[in-house]
């Protein structure tokens, strides 16, 4: 299967195409890892490709004011490598380097993580953690959504055939926070992730300000388990409220395959059996840290 | 049939080459170009025998569109000898028996030429870092780890 190929140096020539081929199939190219397997396996036939690797203006990272702005085609070795965000936004870091190999994370890239939208994706669930905030750009504008948002179910997202996601934007990380994260899979290196725990906890004078409880692959999109953080808001942590946060989390997820794909708790292959106890241990674990990190 | 003509720098040789737009790069560098010291194993990026340097970072070969490696500089096994003398890299790996079928080498040669590049003193732990991605199912990791180590020394 053969298709035309265009490699924009700046986003202004990248959307003037994008509206050019706006009929067409077009395939938005960035680290390429997942895209090649599905180009081999003949799971996309798409008419044109456009190489996004050059487009300098959806690369680096860089703090403007308060916020840390990553570009899109950041690979996973820059977020691993980098000082600002192994300050900043740690988590982000360390799912930035549990993700496949180093040969794999040399070409993936974070925009790539979230407009592919895979269930097992491994930094989006970091970034929604961090109430990440992704730019999506076209031709003649510009909007924000949190990365939350943008996911709409296993491998589908918000963007529209004319979007591009150009960069992230996410606040610094505040005195008193602390994050932890842990990734459930078959060996350590170069595996799918079968479970990630993603945990943000602000405190001031011990008390907590804010939680972020976030559990990849858990669900088809990784979603906040929003009544384990209201739980924990107000509180002084100790085991046994880290242990009934964690119990929360597990019902919600419950709650929410329930409310989304019943049917899904009794699929052998997606392991909720085994999953949600072991869910309930990584979370409480990875509460303790984070709240233990955030303490001055 | 659509072509695409790139430009790389390939062991040093700047090159112009037309290729089918959907081929990868692990096909330019066997088929168009003969450099078959790059191999094929899982074709999906797990084993790392198509480990290659592209613009001083290792990758597997069989994940890279030919189109985003133009203007790019690459390494492959073929580019390790300088001037019909192996590479210290090469010379370890023999001395101290890390090939058995040879298969993996030169991927595995790659990988730790690309951290050598970047980190001349690593550690050992960081060695076995640089090569978790490159699968080796007879020589065993031991030999391999130690050859590399070898030749952090010289």
């Amino acid at each position: 299967m053969s298709f035309k190929i265009y490699k924009p140096q700046i986003l202004r020539d990248l959307f003037t195409f994008m509206k050019l081929y706006m009929d067409s199939d077009v395939k938005l190219l960035a680290g390429g890892t997942d895209f090649m397997l599905m180009l081999e396996n003949n799971k996309i036939q798409p008419d044109l490709v456009i190489d996004l690797t050059a487009v300098q203006e959806m690369k680096g990272i860089t703090v403007i004011g308060d916020e840390l702005c990553i570009g899109a085609l950041t690979t996973m070795t820059e977020l691993a490598e980098s000082a600002l965000v192994r300050t900043y936004a740690p988590l982000l870091a360390e799912a930035a380097v549990s993700m496949g190999n180093l040969q794999v994370r040399n070409l993936a890239t974070v925009g790539g993580n979230l407009a592919n939208a895979s269930r097992s994706a491994d930094v989006v669930p970091a970034l929604i953690a961090l109430d990440a905030v992704a730019i999506i750009n076209k031709d003649d504008g510009s909007r924000q959504e949190l990365v939350e948002e943008v996911l709409r179910g296993s491998r589908k997202t918000s963007l529209a055939k004319d979007e591009v996601i150009t960069f992230f934007k996410l606040k610094l990380a505040k005195v008193g926070t602390g994050m932890a994260y842990e990734k459930l899979g078959r060996r350590k290196s170069g595996a799918i992730s079968l479970m990630t725990s993603n945990i943000v906890i602000e405190q001031t004078e011990g008390k907590i300000t804010k939680a972020r409880l976030v559990f990849g692959v858990m669900t088809p999109s990784a979603r906040r388990a929003r009544p384990a953080e209201d739980f924990l808001l107000g509180k002084t942590l100790t085991e046994k409220i880290a242990t009934k946060a964690a119990e929360i989390a597990r019902s919600y997820i419950v709650e929410y395959i329930q409310m989304v794909r019943p049917a899904d708790l009794d699929r052998k292959e997606l392991g909720y059996a085994y999953k949600l106890p072991v869910l309930e241990g990584v979370a409480k674990r990875c509460i303790i840290s984070a709240y233990e990190k955030g303490g001055v | 049939m659509s072509e695409i003509i790139l430009d790389m720098n390939i062991n040093g040789e700047n090159i112009s080459i037309q290729v089918p737009s959907n081929m990868r790069l692990i096909d330019i560098l066997r088929v168009k170009l003969r450099l078959t010291g790059v191999k094929e194993g899982c074709g999906e990026g797990e084993c790392g025998a198509c480990t290659i340097i592209m613009n001083g970072k290792a990758v597997n070969s069989c994940l890279v569109l030919g189109i985003q490696a133009d203007n790019a500089t690459i390494i492959t096994v073929e580019g390790l000898a300088k001037n019909g003398e192996m590479d210290i890299l090469q010379q370890k790996f023999i001395e101290y028996g890390a090939i058995q079928c040879g298969f993996c080498t030169p991927g595995m040669l790659m990988s730790a030429k690309a951290l050598l590049m970047h980190n001349p003193k690593p550690s050992k732990e960081e060695i076995r870092e640089a090569i978790a991605g490159n699968l080796c199912r007879c020589t065993g990791y031991t030999p391999i780890t130690k050859a590399i180590e070898a030749a952090v020394k010289v």
